[in-house]
């Protein structure tokens, strides 16, 4: 939604962003392509009371939170505004059906963490959503600086079934009977419903102390109230013996009992059992190096990064690296990795290049598609093609627009037909694929690119192509 | 004055249940707290100092 801003008259843009709408206390918007946070009258209080608490510059210092700076009201988007704040931007954002099962689990703990830093202060958390979470390369950081409010002793905890279904339930099912349960929140935006939840996890999670509580005592009680109104209200009223500090102990013990391996998950070793030597694979990165930095920009997109090895030479070259894979187990490995590389320039996150990610939500616009939050700079393709094309029956010419929609400039590997991996996926299927081969990549690379460098990798028979976009 | 503060949907079930859950689950931590207590005061009674001793250094 675009209007006119209130002052400075007709100079100003205001838009609106489009996913920050519910919480009536404050919104986000740009003004003049700059990201700011409005805060409104409702909420004016409860901000005294949170920013004399000095929790927030705690936070922000620890790197738990996102920083933000004071603006000048003339910055508003409407004149409602009480107080105007101007947060830091992220380099990129990401969803939680994006995330491997470990990036959700420490979006978990790190929500746990600023509910009891809250706790400390006399605050609480007034929402536990997902969405609240981003990471800057593998560090989760929370971005909702008005999240925080005022709490009353011994009062149950609002965002507690938040939290549950945004994070619990998907952490159980993805931790007790698959990983890839994990792409359900991409179907429910609002968190997966805690009686689903309960009934795809194996009967044995009822004995456990944490899951048998959180997930399915708390979904019977939600059922049992459905629809009690008034009688529900009068006892919510009354009950003020709530220990949210335990609950709070409780449910982190909870989740740091949910524990995945990436192992068996179908890419997870592919990064030990490639089709190359190792002579080809240091060929290859050379090649790589030597192309990458022919291109400019400061953002790469590696799609179908694997582990992430070619993401860190584009890194390691002063890029800001997003490192997509259609696996979770690869992911999760990566995300490891950069962990402990304590790595911020490269953002490991889970993505079939085929049914990239959607715009969703209320209107299409609360989540942007992967297309919207494009294009990068530059992109990697490598060892990507015949996946696409073969393994997914997609025409070479669509590949090429789809491409040319997400970057600028693109480097990818042409595996031809006499590859050992594509004879592999040609080995139990008809062979449709006629025009899969140097001609017909070229030829249908050559309508939305030209081709700016070609070079053969030593040690194989695939080559690897510079392409520019025509236009823009 | 205190659930129409809240812009999500708490859910009147998730509100009530928690003061059973949160009764339910200080057992355990109340009783990890004691078996601490108690080392601690075992093990000042060998003459080592307690946990929260050391950390107050």
């Amino acid at each position: 939604m675009t209007v006119a801003a209130p002052s400075e008259g007709a100079a100003a843009t205001v838009t609106r962003d489009p996913g920050s709408f519910r919480d009536p206390s404050g919104f986000v918007y740009r003004r003049n392509g700059r990201l700011f946070r409005q805060i409104e009258p409702s909420f004016a209080e409860r901000w005294a009371a949170v920013e004399s608490s000095g929790i927030l510059e705690t936070l922000v210092a620890d790197g738990k939170i996102v920083a933000f700076e004071p603006a000048p009201l003339s910055e508003a988007a409407t004149p409602s505004a009480v107080r105007v704040l101007r947060p830091t931007e992220l380099p990129f954002i990401s969803y939680p059906y994006e995330w491997s099962f470990g990036q959700l689990r420490d979006a978990a703990l790190l929500t746990l963490d600023l509910e009891e830093a809250a706790l400390a202060r006399g605050l609480t958390l007034r929402d536990a959503s997902a969405y609240n979470i981003q990471f800057v390369g593998a560090r989760p950081i929370h971005i909702d600086t008005l999240s925080f409010e005022p709490a009353e002793a011994g009062r149950p905890w609002i965002a507690y079934r938040q939290f549950c279904e945004h994070f619990l339930g998907p952490l159980a099912l993805m931790a007790t009977r698959d990983v890839r349960l994990g792409r359900m929140l991409r179907t429910e935006i609002d968190g997966i419903p805690l009686d689903l939840v309960s009934r795809l996890l194996p009967g044995s999670s009822r004995l456990r102390l944490g899951l048998g509580a959180h997930v399915h005592l708390h979904a019977r009680a939600q059922r049992r109230y459905a629809g009690t109104g008034e009688a529900a209200a009068d006892r919510i009223e009354r009950t003020r013996s709530v220990n949210v500090g335990n609950l709070v102990t409780s449910l982190r013990s909870t989740i740091e009992g949910l524990r995945w391996e990436p192992s068996g998950t179908q890419w997870a070793d592919y990064d030990t059992r490639t089709s190359y030597g190792a002579e080809a694979t240091a060929a290859k990165e050379r090649v790589v190096a030597e192309l990458l930095a022919q291109t400019t920009g400061d953002t790469v997109w590696d799609l179908g990064a694997n582990t992430g090895r070619f993401s860190r030479i584009a890194a390691d070259g002063g890029r800001r690296v997003v490192a997509f894979d259609i696996d979770p187990g690869a992911v999760e490995r990566n995300y490891r990795a950069l962990k402990a590389e304590s790595r911020d320039d490269i953002l490991p996150l889970v993505m079939d290049l085929a049914d990239p990610s959607p715009a969703l939500g209320w209107r299409h616009g609360e989540r942007a598609s992967l297309r919207e939050r494009g294009p990068a700079d530059v992109g990697l393709a490598l060892a990507l093609i015949h996946h696409l094309a073969i393994g997914r029956n997609l025409p070479l010419v669509g590949i090429a627009e789809e491409l040319a929609g997400l970057c600028r400039e693109l480097i990818i590997e042409f595996v031809p037909r006499d590859d050992v991996m594509v004879r592999q996926l040609l080995a139990t299927r008809e062979d449709v694929f006629a025009d899969y081969g140097p001609d017909g990549f070229r030829a249908a690379f050559s309508g939305p690119f030209e081709l700016v460098d070609e070079r053969p990798v030593e040690g194989s028979t695939r080559v690897l192509c510079l392409f520019r976009r025509r236009g823009p | 004055m205190h659930i129409p503060l809240a812009y999500i949907d708490p859910g009147s079930g998730s509100l009530i249940i928690q003061a059973v859950i949160a009764g339910l689950i200080a057992t355990p931590i109340v009783l990890r707290n004691q078996f601490r207590r108690a080392g601690n005061g075992i093990r000042r009674m060998f003459g080592a100092r307690s946990e929260s001793e050391r950390s107050k250094e």
